[in-house]
């Protein structure tokens, strides 16, 4: 079994649609290898290719009964796809919670700014029935 | 708000309402001096916010944080002021990983409803509707092992 550093990465192995139909076909449980190359419009070899980068990644595991190789999906690495996953779940959970407060705050912080114009605007408006022109309220 | 990886929908997808009109909301995600002040938090900074806002355009900043200094870069991929900003990202800290970032922003009678789809197995950016070949696969190949314990 390869070390942490000598496996494949396991995005790198799952970036492939041909490797992740692979995977898929897997989901049903353990297959032989005749069966699961044959359902692929490619060359054997191409295929096999494919299948030494799962294993490399440790995605499947290769086993020998008599004559026959069957492979089967292995969950400790798709566990760390899922745990990726939790990571940005819970990433953006927290960054749109950040975005929130400060376009909202941002926002306060412009009407008060914007404040000042608009009573000016209105007094205008009441300037032009009354004697107080231009006169703010403090 | 809300944040999920959703099994179904095979992305990760976020989101939230902003009592702020679509334009402000817009201007806080693509402007340098609002991101460098509301994206981070306890545990990092960003900072060097750089945007080249038209397709095809490059983005980057730099993190700093408990790991250290991290870049995140990608390219501008589609955008339509105040509505819509799809961008690649790569992160320093995130291996090889080719992930698609989307902003969706659509007017509410309280303000905005912002929401983010993230998509990691994008074969063609461009054609980021294809979900059979995304999430739900791999999180399906992990339900197949979850059995009784799958949710």
């Amino acid at each position: 079994m390869p070390s942490a550093a000598e496996r494949l990465d396991v995005f790198v192995a799952i970036a492939d649609p041909t490797r992740r139909a692979i995977l898929d076909r897997l989901r049903g449980g353990r297959a032989p290898v005749n069966e699961l190359a044959s359902g692929f419009d490619m060359s054997r070899p191409a295929v096999s290719k494919h299948l030494r980068i799962l294993r490399e990644a440790e995605l499947v595991r290769e086993t020998k009964e008599g004559r026959f190789r069957y492979y089967e999906l292995t969950p400790a690495q798709l566990e760390r796809v899922a745990a990726w996953a939790e990571t940005y779940r819970a990433f953006w959970a927290s960054s749109l919670h950040a975005l929130k407060q400060h376009v909202e705050s941002r926002r306060a912080e412009l009407d008060l700014l914007e404040r000042p114009a608009v009573e000016r605007a209105a007094s205008l408006r009441v300037s032009s029935k009354t004697p107080h022109r231009g006169k703010r309220r403090s | 708000m809300r944040a999920v990886a959703d099994l179904s929908r095979g992305v990760i997808h976020a989101s939230v309402e902003i009592d702020a009109p679509p334009e402000r909301v817009w201007d806080a995600i693509t402007e340098p001096s609002q991101l460098a002040s509301w994206w981070g938090g306890e545990l990092y900074r960003t900072y060097d916010w750089s945007l080249d806002l038209r397709p095809g355009g490059a983005w980057s900043t730099k993190a700093d944080g408990k790991q250290g200094l991290t870049t995140v870069h990608g390219e501008i991929l589609e955008l339509e002021r105040p509505h819509r900003l799809v961008m690649s990202w790569h992160a320093s800290w995130d291996g090889d990983a080719r992930t698609v970032l989307r902003y969706e922003l659509s007017e509410t009678s309280r303000g905005t409803l912002v929401r983010v789809v993230l998509e990691r197995f994008v074969d063609r950016p461009a054609s980021c509707e294809n979900h059979t070949q995304g999430w739900h696969l791999v999180l399906g190949w992990l339900e197949a092992f979850s059995g009784a314990h799958a949710p």
